[in-house]
């Protein structure tokens, strides 16, 4: 078994770059997939579109989940994950800019395990991560996985 | 029932025989007058006669008496040749003559008694010659003779003249009794007659009177009758309510009823009798003068004559009436004029009543004149235009006149008039108000838009009889309303605009700082070696600003939310929201500090507001109380001096400041310490006047420099009640 993977859904380079230092600041060395849009995430998850073809049993113990993307809001990417068997019980942590408390309540209503609010402050960010990185892939249980099992 | 009274006519037929029995029967009577008369002349010739045969008689007594006398004088005188005893011969003579003169008299219209007189009287007078003879003999001689010489033929004539009286007498007698029997005979036939005449008209007089009688029953029947008639006459105008006065040919007052007692203020008592102009005086209504009274011309032309419109009543107390009515003649049997009737009731009222009316369609016009909207009726059944304002004049550019008796169709484009007249239709078929918020007429001014209502106006039985229309022109209204709506759109917009700015404000704008930062800080970790403290602060700088920036960001985020936020109130418990909100602040900024929450602080207010309410004070106690080592913030409440309401403050014992000199500390960004003494972006205090703003409440600062400061803050327009 591979090690267990993140997947990032965020369109800002920046905050991609930023993300993954932070993490490895924290000492959290599993492999982050990125995609840029929310469509991409779910050719990814589902393996369609641009990733026809990937291995479905393959999933992400993590789902980082901006919400401001292009092509397909964040919320809708929300919605399609939880609204999907294969996908309905990943974790799933809404990571944004926005602290509308619009979109925390949407967030929680649409499935959203936890929201976090992106702070500006690099340092504080990095702590963000590493608490992320401790509940979610330590001390969570995640669900079993749904897809096939690999061989 | 006119007021000539008619009695019932007796036939005449009757009358006339009743009139000819009587006469007849009065005939009879003096008939039997005539014959009791002549009965009694009869009895009275009767006696009469019987009184000249008495007569008679006597005469005839008296006549052989004075014979007697004679002889009875010569007698003496032969004897005794006394001439004294001559005298009563002479005397006996005389008499003896004149009496028998007097029978001539008596019996003068008998001639068979004139006869036998004629055939008396000679004896008598040879008689009385004898002895004549005899004693002038005997003078002569002077002898006296023991007896008459003539005694023998005296005798004789005395037997004669006997016989001749007895005659007479019997005669007398027979002719009496004749005229005795033919009286009685008479009186008998008279008694008969009287008898029969008597009891015939005693019959007639009978039938006459039991004729009469009946008559007179008949005619107490019809005088009863007329006294009924008379009184339901006097019922009925005691009960008229119209005012009723009678007058005979002349113009007198006959009778006057209660109503018109009342309206001329004439009793019975005094206004019968008198001229009818004195009772019910007229006068011209605007000129004051007598106006003679329509009795007379009534009486005159025979006809109903009308009381001048112009003529008022003066009633006996100078009050004036106006009256209307009319005088009728009153007709008796022939057609003449028995008099007159004037029939008439006190119009004051109802002119007055008329007045009023006048003045209350003319107030009702004038509503209708001045309503600003057009009202319009139509008739029910051809929808054609009745009554049209002022105001439909003026929005349609056409005159009432041309209007009325016409129908849409007559004016307006067939479209526009036919939904006129289909919404027509549907008000008077369901009998029910129609509102049309909207439809459009176009008028010579061009199109406009009408709000109509159009209500069915029913008559008595409850069907349509016309339609009453009322329109508001509210093409201007609509006009403005459209603006306002494009406006509050365009507002509408332009909220959602600066939402959907400031929700990509929150995105947008953090993602370049948190970059600024970030690789600032990347910097500073991985190219540590290869920078001077310079490069270093400079780095370091620049993530200060960012940070700063992103506060700034949020805050603002944070105002904007609370001024656009929905206020729900609902209780609150502030104690608790204090304590967490108060934690969190506590240990971002000063972890050391004290924390001192009273216990059942509650206010009726909006909790999310309250929580950045509390969030900023709070805060900013932290903050400007950190550099104290006992810092300690209190949340508290007390009841406010002058007002006497309950307050709520939260107190830190910091670095304070001068109040003179902080006249805008509620101000956003103006802020009281330099950035190098306390961070901050001054919206902190702004957002939380916003809050007690919006709450309707008010908010303001306690402090000295060094001392401390508190901020107090009432949440509600009215105090509540510590529970």
């Amino acid at each position: 078994m591979t090690q267990p993977i993140i997947l990032l859904v965020e369109d800002n380079s920046d905050d991609e770059l930023l993300t993954v230092r932070a993490f490895k600041k924290s000492n959290i060395a599993n492999e982050v997939v990125v995609v840029r849009d929310g469509i991409e995430a779910l050719d990814w998850l589902f393996g369609t579109g641009d990733h026809a073809g990937r291995d479905l049993t393959v999933e992400p113990q993590l789902v980082l989940l901006d919400l401001k993307l292009p092509r397909l809001d964040g919320l809708e990417v929300l919605r399609r994950i939880r609204a999907d068997q294969r996908t309905a019980l990943l974790p799933i942590v809404v990571m944004t800019s926005s602290q509308e408390e619009e979109d925390v309540i949407k967030s929680y209503e649409l499935g959203a395990n936890s929201y976090l609010r992106k702070p500006v402050d690099f340092e504080r960010f990095v702590e963000a991560a590493k608490g992320l990185g401790m509940y979610w892939l330590v001390l969570n249980t995640p669900a079993p996985h749904r897809t096939a099992k690999s061989p | 029932m006119g007021l000539g009274y008619h009695p019932p006519v007796l036939a005449i037929g009757p009358r006339k025989l009743e009139l000819g029995a009587f006469g007849l029967a009065i005939l009879l009577l003096l008939l039997v007058q005539y014959l009791g008369y002549r009965s009694a002349e009869a009895q009275v010739e009767t006696a009469g006669r019987v009184d000249h045969t008495r007569q008679v008689l006597s005469e005839l007594d008296d006549i052989l008496i004075a014979v007697l006398d004679a002889e009875s004088g010569r007698r003496g005188f032969a004897l005794t040749g006394d001439e004294s005893l001559l005298a009563p011969y002479r005397d006996a003579h005389g008499r003896a003559t004149a009496h028998l003169e007097t029978v001539r008299r008596l019996v003068a219209d008998n001639t068979a008694q004139l006869a036998r007189l004629a055939a008396f009287e000679p004896h008598v007078m040879n008689r009385l010659r004898r002895l004549e003879d005899a004693m002038a003999e005997q003078r002569a001689r002077g002898i006296r003779l023991p007896a008459p010489p003539d005694t023998v033929a005296g005798a004789d004539e005395m037997s004669a003249v006997r016989a001749g009286i007895a005659e007479l007498a019997a005669a007398e007698h027979r002719l009496l009794a004749e005229r005795v029997e033919q009286t009685r005979k008479s009186v008998r036939l008279s008694r008969d007659a009287q008898l029969a005449s008597g009891t015939l008209s005693i019959l007639l007089l009978s039938l006459v009177v039991v004729r009469l009688r009946r008559a007179i029953h008949e005619r107490e029947v019809s005088e009863q009758r007329a006294l009924e008639n008379e009184n339901d006459l006097a019922t009925t105008l005691e009960s008229i309510g119209d005012g009723v006065i009678a007058t005979d040919a002349e113009g007198l007052v006959t009778r006057i009823n209660p109503v018109a007692q009342e309206i001329t203020g004439w009793e019975p008592a005094s206004a019968v009798g008198k001229p009818i102009d004195v009772v019910f005086h007229l006068v011209h209504d605007t000129t004051g003068s007598d106006l003679p009274n329509p009795v007379h011309e009534a009486m005159r032309k025979k006809a109903i004559v009308e009381i001048d419109d112009a003529a008022v009543l003066v009633a006996k107390d100078g009050q004036k009436r106006r009256v209307a009515d009319s005088a009728a003649p009153i007709r008796g049997p022939e057609g003449t004029v028995r008099g007159a009737v004037l029939v008439f009731h006190d119009v004051t009222k109802v002119l007055e009543d008329a007045r009023v009316l006048r003045r209350t369609h003319a107030f009702l016009d004038s509503i209708l004149e001045n309503i600003p909207d057009m009202v319009f009726v139509k008739d029910a059944h051809d929808l054609a235009f009745v009554r049209f304002n002022r105001a439909g004049e003026r929005l349609l550019g056409m005159k009432r006149e041309e209007l009325i008796g016409k129908t849409d169709f007559d004016f307006f484009e067939p479209d526009q008039a036919k939904a006129f007249v289909d919404k027509d239709r549907e008000t008077l078929r369901g009998k029910q108000h129609v509102d049309i918020p909207e439809e459009p007429l176009t008028t010579a001014r061009g199109l406009r838009w009408l709000h109509t209502q159009k209500v069915p106006l029913l008559d008595e039985h409850g069907e349509p009889e016309y339609l009453l229309g009322i329109s508001a022109d509210i093409t201007e209204r609509r006009r403005d309303e459209f603006i306002l709506r494009t406006s509050k759109d365009a507002t509408e917009a332009a909220h959602r605009e600066l939402e959907a700015f400031s929700y990509s404000v929150a995105h947008d704008l953090r993602a370049p700082l948190r970059s600024i930062d970030g690789f600032s800080q990347a910097l500073l970790e991985d190219y540590a070696d290869k920078l001077d403290d310079e490069g270093k602060d400079y780095l370091g700088r620049v993530r200060k600003a960012a940070q700063r920036m992103a506060e700034l960001i949020d805050d603002l985020l944070a105002l904007a939310r609370v001024s656009r936020a929905e206020v729900a109130r609902m209780p609150i418990d502030v104690s608790s929201v204090a304590r967490e909100v108060g934690a969190l602040a506590k240990s971002a900024r000063n972890p050391k500090a004290q924390l001192v929450v009273t216990d059942g602080l509650a206010v009726d207010a909006d909790p999310r507001l309250l929580r950045v309410l509390l969030e900023n004070l709070l805060a900013n106690a932290f903050k400007f109380s950190s550099k104290r080592e006992d810092a300690r913030v209190e949340v508290g409440h007390r009841v406010d001096d002058g007002s006497g309401q309950r307050v709520l403050f939260v107190k830190d014992n910091g670095a304070g400041f001068d109040l003179g000199a902080a006249t805008k500390l509620f101000t956003a960004f103006q802020r009281y310490h330099r950035p190098n003494e306390y961070e901050g972006t001054g919206i902190g205090l702004a957002t939380a006047e916003r809050i007690v703003s919006r709450h309707g409440g008010r908010i303001w600062a306690e402090s000295t420099p060094g001392g401390g400061a508190t901020f107090s803050f009432i949440l509600e327009t009215k105090a509540k009640a510590t529970t």
